[in-house]
């Protein structure tokens, strides 16, 4: 129940500060870099359990959403492999209990095309996934998906960990997260339209 | 008779498999779900057994129309190069892949998976 | 029976406690061509999110509201939805930019509606079976009468935003 109030006021919070128009900010702490900026006005938002039965609906929801918004199919793919990435993401590392929540926010300035994730994940997830992030950015995208391949192939048993590198490649997007609020990991792509 | 003929077909919803023999594989529709390699795995690891057993020299995997993966199952194909980079050169077989290049996730994916082997992969893009 | 709301002046239609208030689903339209798509997405969340006969109520809701929207929206202008609920209620709010006889035409609408949920339906109704050629109001009235929902509006400028809510 707690964190469902949490939940609600961080989301009041938010709406709050986007209609003044200023920059997000996370509420606590900045573990990694800032959370970046939203990328001009929010076009959508979902809310959900993260439980894998929602990915498919709401990952075609958002390619149709941005395929009829922005006129480029190209950019509707783009969008496609974030969201099937960041969602799966989420939904694997998000606390197992009955008031957990998963928001999903698409915003764009008409240039740029955000995508971002909030879920509540534990904490050793989120510096492992903090640890992946700055490992990859030190690599250009083309390199850091070769190195996530050749690790796959390493570590025939272990998960395959291709998500992070295969959407900076793919799509490219660039990658950040940071945390707000107590536990809650927001994981945002931004890319170019 | 063909070992590869002989391999069972995986089950999924938005996803099928023809395979024409001697050595042609057809994926097509959607894999995204939690955990191919479980369901997967085992299919891809028959065609691999089977390929060897037939003797082929060349097995075609046509993927033109897998429209989407997710990262877990582009694994299934890290994994399947992984068993073939583990053959002794002379039960070895060349893996044909062709793909659509028009579907970013296998303009991208073939390509760098030919980097893990790139004398047994070889990327058909049409 | 459920009674329309009043038309008010303002911006926010919600008839939900804001500090309780938790936005499912928001959504906002830069491009009003297409939400096709939308529908389907939207009837598979309440599907998943809500009770057999919430969901049905706001599937039907969604649709209307959004229908009318796309339809008399001003072109280019934003359209936005909005899927809400509290520990007690649902609500659905479509805000849109439209012409000022339009919002006349909206208010005379809703005052019927709020009369007689009923007879307004049933009027509406063989409306859109006559070939009279005259455009039925539909819409709000299955809202209200089959759906159970109360409506409300509110406009601010040329801004109208309409809100349909029920009990979860």
């Amino acid at each position: 129940m707690a964190r469902a109030l949490h939940w609600a006021s961080l989301r009041l919070n938010r709406r709050l500060q986007t209609r003044r128009g200023k920059a997000l900010q996370s509420t606590t702490n900045t573990i990694s870099s800032k959370p970046p900026r939203p990328k001009g006005p929010l076009l959508v938002s979902v809310c959900f359990r993260p439980v894998w039965a929602y990915i498919d609906g709401v990952r075609e929801f958002g390619r149709f959403f941005c395929e009829t918004t922005f006129k480029q199919p190209e950019v509707a793919e783009r969008a496609r492999v974030v969201l099937q990435e960041t969602l799966e993401n989420a939904v694997k590392y998000s606390s197992p209990s009955d008031d957990s929540r998963l928001e999903i926010e698409i915003s764009s300035d008409g240039a740029e095309l955000q995508i971002s994730t909030l879920s509540h994940a534990d904490p050793k997830h989120l510096q492992s996934l903090r640890e992946e992030i700055e490992m990859l950015r030190r690599f250009d995208p083309e390199a850091a998906f070769i190195a996530a391949f050749a690790r796959a192939a390493r570590e025939p048993g272990a998960p395959a960990r291709l998500g992070l590198a295969r959407m900076r490649f793919e799509t490219q997007f660039e990658l950040s997260v940071s945390e707000e609020g107590e536990g809650n990991v927001r994981l945002t792509a931004v890319g170019k339209l | 008779m063909s070992k590869l003929a002989e391999v069972g077909l995986p089950t999924l919803e938005n996803f099928s498999v023809q395979i024409k023999p001697p050595a042609l594989v057809q994926l097509l529709g959607v894999i995204a779900i939690a955990e191919p390699g479980r369901v997967l795995s085992a299919f891809f690891a028959g065609l691999h057994r089977a390929a060897c057993e037939d003797r082929l020299r060349e097995v075609s995997v046509d993927v033109r129309h897998l429209t989407f993966v997710n990262s877990s199952a582009i694994r299934l194909f890290v994994d399947w190069t992984t068993w073939l980079r583990n053959l002794g050169p002379s039960e070895s077989y060349t893996l044909r892949f062709r793909t659509d290049r028009r579907i970013t996730w296998q303009r991208t994916s073939f390509s760098v998976l030919q980097t893990l082997a790139p004398n047994a992969i070889v990327i058909d893009a049409e | 029976m459920p009674q329309a709301g009043p038309f008010e002046h303002g911006q926010n239609p919600l008839p939900l406690a804001q500090r309780e208030a938790r936005t499912l689903v928001r959504v906002a339209w830069e491009n009003s061509e297409n939400a096709e798509y939308f529908y389907g997405f939207v009837s598979g969340y309440a599907k998943a999110v809500f009770s057999f006969g919430a969901a049905e109520r706001v599937i039907l809701a969604s649709q209307e509201l959004l229908e009318n929207a796309l339809k008399y929206s001003l072109m280019m202008k934003e359209i936005t939805y909005e899927l809400s609920t509290t520990m007690t209620d649902i609500c659905v709010v479509v805000r849109n930019a439209t012409i000022s006889s339009r919002i006349e035409m909206l208010r005379a609408h809703l005052a019927r509606i709020q009369e007689n949920p009923e007879r307004t339906y049933t009027s509406e109704l063989e409306r859109s079976m006559s070939p009279s050629g005259r455009r039925a109001m539909l819409g709000l009235a299955r809202i209200c009468h089959e759906a159970n929902m109360v409506l409300r509006a509110a406009v601010d400028g040329a801004n109208l935003s309409i809100s349909a809510s029920c009990r979860r």
